[in-house]
């Protein structure tokens, strides 16, 4: 027995002797390594590429890679992103020793993509690549031989490219001819089953390349001169004759650089084609520019241009000896002038400012390349710069005051000659006098408001160069200005009545001093205002009223329209007409009955004569009477009494039309009255309720009915009743005075619900103002910190609270200054403070691109610093209310976590983490 | 290999319990029995043989089974879907001694040897949906795949005691054994790719398995119905 009692004991020991295996476990980040090359692949929709991803790596230096977090598990996320380091076991790459790698990535469907890589700096290198599809359609071309262990190539070998060169051309040819060597970027020979990807390269296409497309509005940047190492000057493709890719590798994916015979590859050219350098189309013999670019040095190399020869079948056709594999591209180009052509002005014209416009004129298309403002003057050097190499032009400049245009000779864009322009056909500057000359009336004429019609003519054209009308009584001077000079100008007045017209001598437009006698004894007195005025008195048999009568005066012949006036016609009322001139002739006076819809008109008389003349109002009916005592409407009502105020309208029952509108409370019981009605009138009272948009319209009745009427409110809403004041916060904060603003929400404290959010700065002694809010709550103020967990809430106070109300925000922590430009990205853990000992890490990497588009950034790290509870950076690569995918992670290409399509809508872009896993308890 | 020093060590075990004189057909059995058997480390079968010399000893062989594999799929909330995919075998050939220490009780206490073939419990995890941590999600493929491996020596050693005898009285018989087998330290093997790859859960590997050098036995306790083929020595 003591033996079965040992034996429990000591299963019972071995079994209490487990521990937690995670006992003692700290899991923390890898610091990363620095990220010496990221390749984003994309397919050639823009999308991500299949998941099923392998990604290779192959090269002399291939082993010197590791994964950003030091692994050898090198994988494409599902987004195609692969981040590569350089490992710290061997020397750093320098231009001297670059470290060279291939990387691959293969997927079923795809080409596989092969990127040569030649690093001669630390630097991070960033590439995008286009998986092409196969098949059939493809335009790559995949094709297959041999090569002996010394890269010999074992036959003829003759690869076509499946799509024309250009379109409406042929396809491209590259030959290799048997026995010639083939060898890599290290010279090492490449031999065994040998892979070659060829194809026509559309350079405006930045997706249908199996590698690299640098060419960017039809630029090759900075090529490197033939036979040297310098760099030259950008070139732009004028005319591209053709681009191509050719790679070719064996199985180890070691990639052929060069060859020791020229790689041949022909194709045809249109015989259209321009040779912008000879100025006539191409022949056989002509040399095209060829250039080519290394995808693994990322740099352009002028080569030895191609030629243009007769094709066997007699087209012409571009051929071009290759020593290298790369991309390449054969075409003319141009480049900006250092120095461009100048032109000195010659002027017989005064010293002046006016500008004058200059064109520069391509002679080739009569485009103008540059348009600008210059003054001429003489002896003034006009420098054209920013021209190119294949332009021939001619500086234009048009007179601005006449229609002359002076073109200068033919001169080369790169020309640094200087060339004599004669601008002495253009015209004198015309400038505006100071002041013009006076012309003094001599009238025999009585004086007089008449105003007569007055025109300044030039004396030599006689074209009007000013018109407007003023009187002309006698010793008046009339004086001119506003006149251009250089002119001699006359002064015109015309006569309405007798037509008469006297001109002035004529006298220089600028003669300030002048003062020429205009004598106009010859125009007839003009017109007078009426002495006096016609009066009618009215003659009525109806009951004096408060009524109002339409009353016209109309011309007795025409029956024009000459005024329109209001009164009222009560018998013995006297209507005393005005404002006639002697020449207004006779007139009548029209008057209209509302209600019979009858008129009388008066006879005609002359609008100057003082005669009383009666106004008999036949036909009129006797218009009915204002009521003596208001309508009445009792409001039926059963919502709470309130101050509110309802839109009445007073309907006119019969025309709908509206009589009175107004606005007055609706409480139950309350009696509205409406004045002003007359006995005739049959109205309803129409009460609306625009919260619930209910209408509430009474009976039809009479508009003197005696009786109070009463109108259903029942089907309104309770009214919700605005406080008349905003409810004041006073802020109380130790930040420093900013105009950094916070997130504020107004909380119901009831129900928590969020009534109102907004921004606002948090300076001491600021007043939040919230207008806007419902009476009968209780609502609190809430603040979040930008810098911090910390929120700030207010005590709960009435909504229509008077006085200012204390917001305490002392909790709050100083935030760093943004400037303008800058965006600060920031992690928030919800905490007080940080368990700085729990943090996995104390950097972030992060990347980030517009919504919509293709191409990651990389952001700037983002850094813990000690103290505080986030992570944040400050950039300037994103910018205020662009929307943007957002990633962040441990290491570059391990961004863990994401966001997507988050639009930017201030400067202070806060993500909450909502774990509490690393906050100090 | 393996399988041929098997058949080596069955055929010899044959030899030792059925002899006969040399040039005599005649064979000798001994007392024996079959038994099924049920428990915490799967079901079985075993032969038993008394020895002839020690009839409170029993020889016996037998091999037990058990198995897991299956694809669980745990919802942490928020659409957040994770796959776990558990993968052990417990498959042991053994060979063991049985005392009977009182003549008139079934009571016994064994000991023995044993081998697996493998000796490990897998386990892999994965996201099957983005993972929702901390307010900010994580995609399948960040998160990545983990692959955790538990693997013991294939030789173990085994020690029990139990009630019930391994050659029936009767024709029939039923025992109960409760042991625990010695499986030795464990090692740890971590694969992982994504998420953890950029922790330095690699570098504490030595730690979990300090943790886990505990983890050496295996309780077994099994329920047995033995059948006697030979009750006694037959000629």
């Amino acid at each position: 027995m003591k033996r079965i009692l040992l034996f429990i004991g000591l299963l019972l020991g071995v079994v209490s002797a487990c521990k937690n295996p995670l006992d003692g476990l700290e899991l923390r980040f890898k610091k990363p390594y620095p990220v010496a090359l990221d390749v984003q692949y994309y397919t050639v929709e823009g999308k991500a590429p299949p998941e099923n991803m392998e990604v290779i790596l192959a090269g002399p230096d291939a082993n010197r890679l590791i994964t950003t977090v030091n692994t050898k598990k090198f994988r494409i996320s599902s987004d195609g992103a692969l981040f590569l380091s350089i490992d710290s076991l061997g020397p750093r790459p320098t231009a001297q020793n670059p470290l060279r790698f291939t990387v691959v990535a293969k997927v079923p469907g795809f080409v596989d993509a092969v990127l040569p890589v030649e690093m001669g700096n630390e630097n991070q290198r960033s590439v995008a690549l286009i998986l092409q599809p196969t098949g059939t359609t493809s335009a790559v071309k995949v094709a297959q031989s041999t090569a002996s262990r010394s890269g010999s190539v074992d036959r003829d070998w003759s690869v076509e490219t499946p799509t024309p060169i250009i379109a409406n051309q042929s396809v491209a040819q590259a030959s290799i001819a048997k026995g010639t060597q083939l060898k890599d970027v290290a010279a090492k020979e490449v031999g065994g089953t040998l892979t070659a990807r060829f194809q026509a390269v559309d350079i405006n296409k930045s997706n249908n390349t199996f590698l690299i497309n640098p060419i960017v509005n039809q630029t090759i940047t900075k090529p490197i001169l033939r036979g040297g190492t310098a760099e030259g000057t950008n070139q732009q493709l004028t005319q591209v004759v053709g681009a191509f890719l050719l790679q070719i590798h064996n199985e180890q994916y070691q990639l052929v650089k060069t060859a020791s015979q020229p790689i041949r590859v022909r194709f045809s050219v249109s015989p259209q084609l321009y040779h912008p350098l000879e100025r006539r189309v191409i022949q056989a013999g002509d040399e095209i520019p060829l250039f080519s670019y290394d995808a693994a040095t990322e740099k352009w190399q002028t080569e030895t241009p191609g030629k243009v020869q007769k094709a066997s079948n007699g087209d012409l056709e571009y051929v071009a000896e290759l020593s290298h594999l790369s991309l390449w591209v054969a075409g003319f180009t141009k480049q900006k002038c250092d120095t461009g052509p100048s032109f000195k002005i010659k002027s017989s014209l005064p010293t002046t400012n006016l500008q004058y416009q200059c064109e520069v004129v391509n002679e080739a298309t009569g485009a103008r390349l540059q348009v600008f403002k210059s003054t001429v003057n003489n002896g003034e050097i006009i420098k054209i710069n920013g021209l190119e190499s294949d332009q021939f032009v001619r500086l234009r400049i048009t007179d601005a005051l006449g229609t002359a245009v002076v073109n200068s000779q033919l001169v080369n864009g790169c020309s640094g000659e200087v060339q004599e322009m004669d601008l002495s056909s253009f015209k004198k500057q015309i400038q505006k006098c100071p002041n013009g000359p006076g012309f003094k009336i001599k009238s025999p004429l009585p004086n007089s408001d008449y105003r007569y019609s007055f025109v300044v003519i030039n004396a030599e054209t006689n074209a009007q160069l000013q018109s407007f009308q003023t009187t002309a009584n006698n010793n008046e001077v009339v004086r001119l200005s506003g006149l251009d000079s250089d002119q001699k100008v006359r002064l015109r007045i015309t006569d309405i009545v007798s037509s008469a017209v006297v001109t002035s001598e004529p006298v220089d437009a600028c003669a300030s001093n002048a003062e020429l006698v205009v004598d106009i004894s010859s125009f007839k007195v003009p017109p007078q205002r009426c002495a006096n005025s016609p009066v009618f008195r009215i003659s009525s048999s109806l009951p004096n009223s408060d009524r109002s009568y339409t009353f016209e005066v109309i011309k007795a012949d025409t029956k024009a329209r000459l005024q329109v006036f209001q009164s009222s016609a009560n018998n013995g009322d006297v209507i005393r007409l005005g404002g006639f001139y002697e020449n207004t002739g006779m007139i009548q006076l029209r008057v209209f009955d509302f209600l019979s819809s009858a008129q009388v008109v008066s006879n005609p008389l002359d609008a100057c004569t003082n005669v009383t003349t009666p106004l008999v109002l036949e036909n009129f009916k006797v218009p009915p009477p204002k009521c003596t005592s208001p309508l009445g409407f009792r409001v039926k009502s059963n919502l709470p009494n309130s101050g509110a105020t309802y839109q009445c309208q007073v309907i006119n029952a019969a025309t709908n039309g509206v009589m009175q509108t107004f606005a007055t409370t609706v409480n139950n019981g309350e009696i509205i009255r409406i004045n002003g009605l007359y006995s005739e009138q049959t109205v309803r009272l129409k009460i609306m309720d625009n919260q619930s948009g209910a209408v509430a319209l009474s009976a039809a009745v009479g508009g003197c009915t005696a009786t109070v009427q009463e109108i259903d409110v029942t089907s309104f809403k309770k009214p919700i009743l605005k406080c008349a004041n905003p409810l004041v916060f006073s802020v109380k904060s130790t930040l420093p005075t900013s105009d950094r603003a916070y997130n504020c929400e107004v909380i119901n404290d009831v129900t928590k619900a969020k009534i109102q959010s907004f921004q606002s700065t948090l300076n001491n002694g600021n007043l939040i103002k919230i207008s806007g809010l419902d009476a009968d709550q209780k609502v609190r103020l809430r603040i979040y910190d930008s810098q911090s967990s910390a929120i700030a809430l207010s005590a709960a106070v009435d909504a229509c609270a008077t006085g200012n109300q204390a917001i305490d925000v002392t909790s709050f922590k100083i935030p760093p200054n943004i400037k303008p430009g800058e965006v600060r990205i920031t992690l928030q853990f919800p905490c007080k403070a940080l368990d700085e000992d729990k943090l996995p890490t104390r950097e972030l990497f992060g990347r980030f691109r517009e919504t919509g588009t293709l191409q990651w950034k990389n952001l700037p790290s983002m850094k813990y610093i000690s103290g505080q509870t986030a992570f944040s950076i400050v950039t300037d690569l994103l910018e205020v209310g662009k929307t943007y995918d957002f990633q962040v992670g441990p290491a570059p290409g391990y961004f863990s976590f994401s966001e997507s399509a988050y639009k930017l809508r201030k400067a202070d872009w806060v993500i909450e983490i909502e774990t509490t896993e690393y906050c100090k308890l | 290999m393996k399988k041929a020093v098997w058949l080596i060590y069955f055929v010899a075990l044959g030899r030792a319990f059925a002899t006969g004189n040399p040039g005599d057909s005649a064979v000798r059995w001994w007392p024996s029995a079959v038994g099924i058997q049920a428990g915490t480390t799967g079901v079985g079968v075993q032969w038993a043989w008394k020895l002839r010399s020690q009839p409170r000893l029993v020889l016996r062989v037998g091999a037990t089974y058990l198995a897991y594999k299956k694809k669980i799929q745990i919802d942490l909330g928020d659409s957040s879907l994770i796959e776990f995919r558990p993968d052990f075998v417990i498959g042991v050939v053994h060979s063991s001694v049985k005392w009977h220490p009182f003549p008139r009780s079934a009571f016994f206490l064994t000991g023995g040897l044993g081998y697996t073939w493998r000796p490990d419990i897998q386990l892999e995890l994965s996201a099957l949906s983005p993972i929702e941590l901390g307010g900010i999600q994580m995609k399948p493929d960040e998160f990545g795949t983990i692959g955790l491996g538990i693997k013991w020596s294939p030789v173990v050693g085994y020690a029990g005691f139990g009630f019930g005898r391994s050659i029936p009285k009767r024709r029939w018989g039923v025992g109960v054994e409760l042991g625990c087998y010695y499986l030795g330290a464990p090692k740890i093997n971590m694969e992982f790719d994504g998420f953890l790859e950029t922790t330095t859960l690699e570098e504490q590997i030595p730690l979990i398995e300090r943790n886990m050098r505990g983890y050496r036995f295996l309780p077994n306790l099994q329920l047995v119905i033995t059948y006697a083929l030979v009750k006694k020595s037959l000629r």
